[in-house]
């Protein structure tokens, strides 16, 4: 390929970083099933609210692994492994709307392995029993019982270093 | 100007960007439709711009999610949990706790913890979090700070992606070319033909590394050292690391079996992780914990 193409392909490059810019990137968004939007950037900060699933949020500042974020008026911390940038639209012709929709309603962003891949691997492995798997999603603990959890065993949940 | 410098300099613009693949592929269309490229050199330039990228890091932690789903069924597909409701709270107390204070507290569902109802001394991590011990390693650790320091050891499996990195990059070079950024989009006939056989095959990759072969020595130790930090941050005993070691240094001596297979030997991972000064020290119990653990974990 000569030198002059090249040199073209370089312009286009350059013109585009250029232009970039005025082509809106995708916003900042929860990209976990709920998040808890903490107080300080603490693993048991006092929760101010729950966000959840594709709820987009502006980043202001970053402290050790921690994002101060604004969402929905309100100011707090979340985890930076709970947020990513993504694009997502509503299903079925519904208009894009730039707020947190329920979960049955955002189909999840995409590219490869999502929910209806799942849905075809079942389909074609019957013998398959994803039972377990659900209820293994359901053991969880709420926060008090973990804080309390934290504290009666004599253990340190306040100080991290990520 | 020299070719080779204004290739240079395309590289890096292409490199320090993130959207590199976008970027190649609008300007390679440019290109094209102008008469500089034509549609071969194109095609080659965007495969490139691709394979660049690392495999397994373009896993999303949507995507994380399924294949630790699918994986998790292939474990209680092999092994029957163990259906004990105070055993299993208190195994997600404790694996909850290192998992929040790990660098990777958040995945799409969350750490879940699962005891499994075999002899055999084994734990697996799948990958997102769905972590599964068995009955046997359970009787091997003597206090709470053993059995922290073995779950996470399995959450730095999860924190390191091991389990992803198990899987071969071609299966992902199948499912990352079939397009799925619109959300609303479902997949045609072909495509999710396609992407369900990559699927399959990276089940089965993870799969087979966890049970069958398990990981290298350097996940292995990975593992062990990203464990150690997690009881330090939260609060235990790291010396527990070294004791849950040499209990098993004990029991595994001639079974061929789950940990023996899938792991180093316990005397090469005491060897590692004994260089760390907080674990070679003298263990000390908690009493308050010592009462939670027998109680939660009585008849196990």
């Amino acid at each position: 390929m000569g030198k002059k193409s090249w040199l073209f392909l370089l312009v286009v490059l350059l013109v585009q970083g250029l232009l970039l810019p005025a082509m809106a990137a995708d916003p900042w968004r929860i990209v976990v099933q709920t998040s808890p939007l903490r107080q300080s950037p603490q693993v048991f900060g006092k929760i101010i609210s729950t966000l959840g699933y594709g709820t987009p949020v502006d980043i202001l500042a970053e402290q050790a692994g921690w994002l101060q974020v604004k969402v929905s008026g309100e100011r707090g911390w979340v985890h930076r492994t709970a947020v990513a940038r993504r694009a997502m639209t509503l299903n079925a012709g519904k208009k894009p709307v730039d707020v947190a929709a329920s979960k049955s309603e955002l189909s999840l962003a995409g590219k490869g392995f999502n929910q209806q891949v799942e849905k075809a691997y079942r389909e074609k492995n019957a013998q398959l029993d994803y039972a377990w798997v659900d209820r293994m999603a359901l053991l969880t603990v709420d926060e008090e019982q973990l804080r309390q959890f934290v504290v009666e065993g004599q253990l340190s949940g306040g100080g991290n270093a990520n | 100007m020299p070719t080779k410098y204004l290739f240079g300099l395309f590289l890096l613009l292409a490199a320090g960007c993130a959207e590199m693949t976008a970027m190649t592929d609008i300007g390679s269309q440019i290109a094209v439709a102008t008469g500089h490229l034509n549609e071969d050199q194109a095609a080659s330039l965007k495969k490139t711009s691709q394979a660049v990228e690392k495999a397994f890091t373009d896993i999303t932690i949507e995507q994380e999610y399924f294949i630790g789903r699918a994986v998790a069924a292939e474990i209680v597909n092999r092994y029957r949990p163990l259906d004990r409701q105070a055993a299993n709270t208190y195994l997600n107390l404790v694996g909850q706790a290192l998992a929040r204070v790990s660098d990777m507290p958040e995945t799409f569902g969350g750490y879940h913890f699962l005891l499994l109802d075999s002899d055999e001394i084994n734990a697996f991590a799948a990958p997102g979090g769905l972590i599964f011990v068995s009955r046997g390693l359970l009787r091997c650790c003597p206090d709470e700070d053993a059995l922290a320091a073995v779950l996470a050891h399995e959450v730095g499996h999860v924190q390191a992606k091991h389990g992803l990195q198990a899987i071969k990059k071609s299966r992902l070079t199948d499912a990352l070319t079939i397009i799925g950024t619109e959300s609303a989009r479902q997949f045609g006939g072909a495509e999710l033909a396609q992407l369900t056989t990559a699927f399959e095959g990276s089940i089965a990759d993870v799969t087979s590394t966890l049970v069958n072969n398990g990981y290298s020595r350097t996940y292995e130790y990975q593992a062990d050292q990203i464990a150690v930090e997690l009881l330090r941050r939260l609060g235990y005993d790291p010396a527990a690391m070294a004791l849950m070691l040499r209990e098993m240094q004990g029991r595994l001596a001639g079974d061929s079996r789950g940990f023996a297979r899938t792991h180093p030997s316990p005397a090469e991972r005491l060897e590692k992780v004994l260089d760390n000064p907080l674990v070679n020290q003298k263990h000390h119990i908690v009493s308050a914990r010592q009462m939670r653990f027998s109680r939660a974990l009585k008849g196990i």
